[in-house]
């Protein structure tokens, strides 16, 4: 048997740090009774810290990706993201400053080369109406980086 | 001379990442959007209703006021409003309510009011509808005693 193994692909790494919980009650009535919700929910600028890492210097290209991974979501409801930060780090970050909607297939949000630290993440939920039932909406935002040549 | 033919095998595994292909990274973040139940209604107006006579021979009309309105919210599913006053009326006497219905469920139409809550409309769901009118209807005969009273009117909204 020969076995021909590759060498090892050095990969660059995503961490993100952060989650959003969203509490919607009759507060949110546009004027109390007669009305419905005010629709537009947003997070805090830095709800996600995204980081991205050993990459192989500043000329390293890659780009992050970000989709929905839905648990319980609801299609009425419009997840969007946006870059709010550049972050630190010796390398460049471009891109994702306007909200994206996401969906359940990958679309880029920013793009950069080299490591980058402490890049902030806002989300905002557009589209939430009486129409909607009491219940926990879960999904997950993914974020992949890749690594482009 | 008996020849043994062995097989033998030869497993090549080559392994490569083709152009085009390359290594990604995957990272998470949870989002949780808690609606919770609201229901929420609201009422205006304070309308007095008076009978002050009546043609000989007949029991007096009712008379009717529907300068009242309501106003409700809700994401629930067949939820009601039910209706009623704060104490008994006068013998003899009869306060009446009808709720239109609010673009979604049925109103029940006249519901007489009493101290135990009434259903007024039924199958209400997901709705937001405000300045619905209230009409109220008070009633007597002439077996009733004359009086003066105010009576306090109680909405709920419930499932």
């Amino acid at each position: 048997m020969v076995m021909v193994m590759p060498a090892p692909v050095q990969a660059v790494d995503i961490t993100v740090v952060g989650s959003w919980t969203e509490f919607i009650d009759q507060a949110d009535l546009t004027g109390g009774a007669g009305t419905n919700l005010t629709g537009t929910y947003t997070s805090m600028t830095n709800v996600n810290i995204v980081a991205i890492t050993n990459t192989t210097g500043r000329t390293d290209n890659w780009r992050v990706d970000i989709k929905r991974v839905d648990t319980t979501w609801d299609g009425s409801l419009r997840l969007s993201a946006r870059r709010t930060s550049s972050g630190s780090g010796t390398g460049r970050i471009t891109g994702g400053t306007s909200y994206l909607q996401l969906t359940t297939s990958d679309q880029t949000l920013f793009s950069g080369r080299g490591d980058r630290f402490d890049v902030s993440i806002q989300l905002r939920v557009t589209g939430a109406s009486l129409t909607l039932s009491p219940n926990q909406y879960i999904t997950t935002v993914q974020y992949t980086v890749i690594d482009m040549p | 001379m008996n020849r043994v033919i062995r097989p033998i095998l030869i497993v090549l595994v080559l392994s490569s990442f083709p152009a085009g292909l390359f290594a990604a990274e995957i990272g998470t973040s949870a989002v949780t959007f808690n609606l919770q139940q609201i229901s929420e209604i609201s009422v205006t107006g304070s309308p007095t209703l008076t009978i002050s006579s009546a043609v000989a021979g007949q029991q007096p009309q009712p008379v009717t006021d529907a300068t009242s309105r309501y106003a409700i919210s809700t994401n629930g599913t067949n939820t009601r409003i039910t209706a009623s006053i704060d104490r008994e009326m006068p013998v003899h006497t009869s306060l009446e309510i009808r709720l239109a219905a609010p673009g979604s469920g049925t109103s029940l139409g006249y519901v007489t009011l009493s101290p135990t809550p009434a259903d007024v409309v039924t199958g209400i769901s997901h709705v937001a509808s405000g300045s619905r009118t209230v009409t109220y209807r008070f009633s007597a005969t002439t077996a009733a005693e004359v009086f003066s009273a105010s009576y306090t009117v109680t909405f709920t909204l419930t499932d």
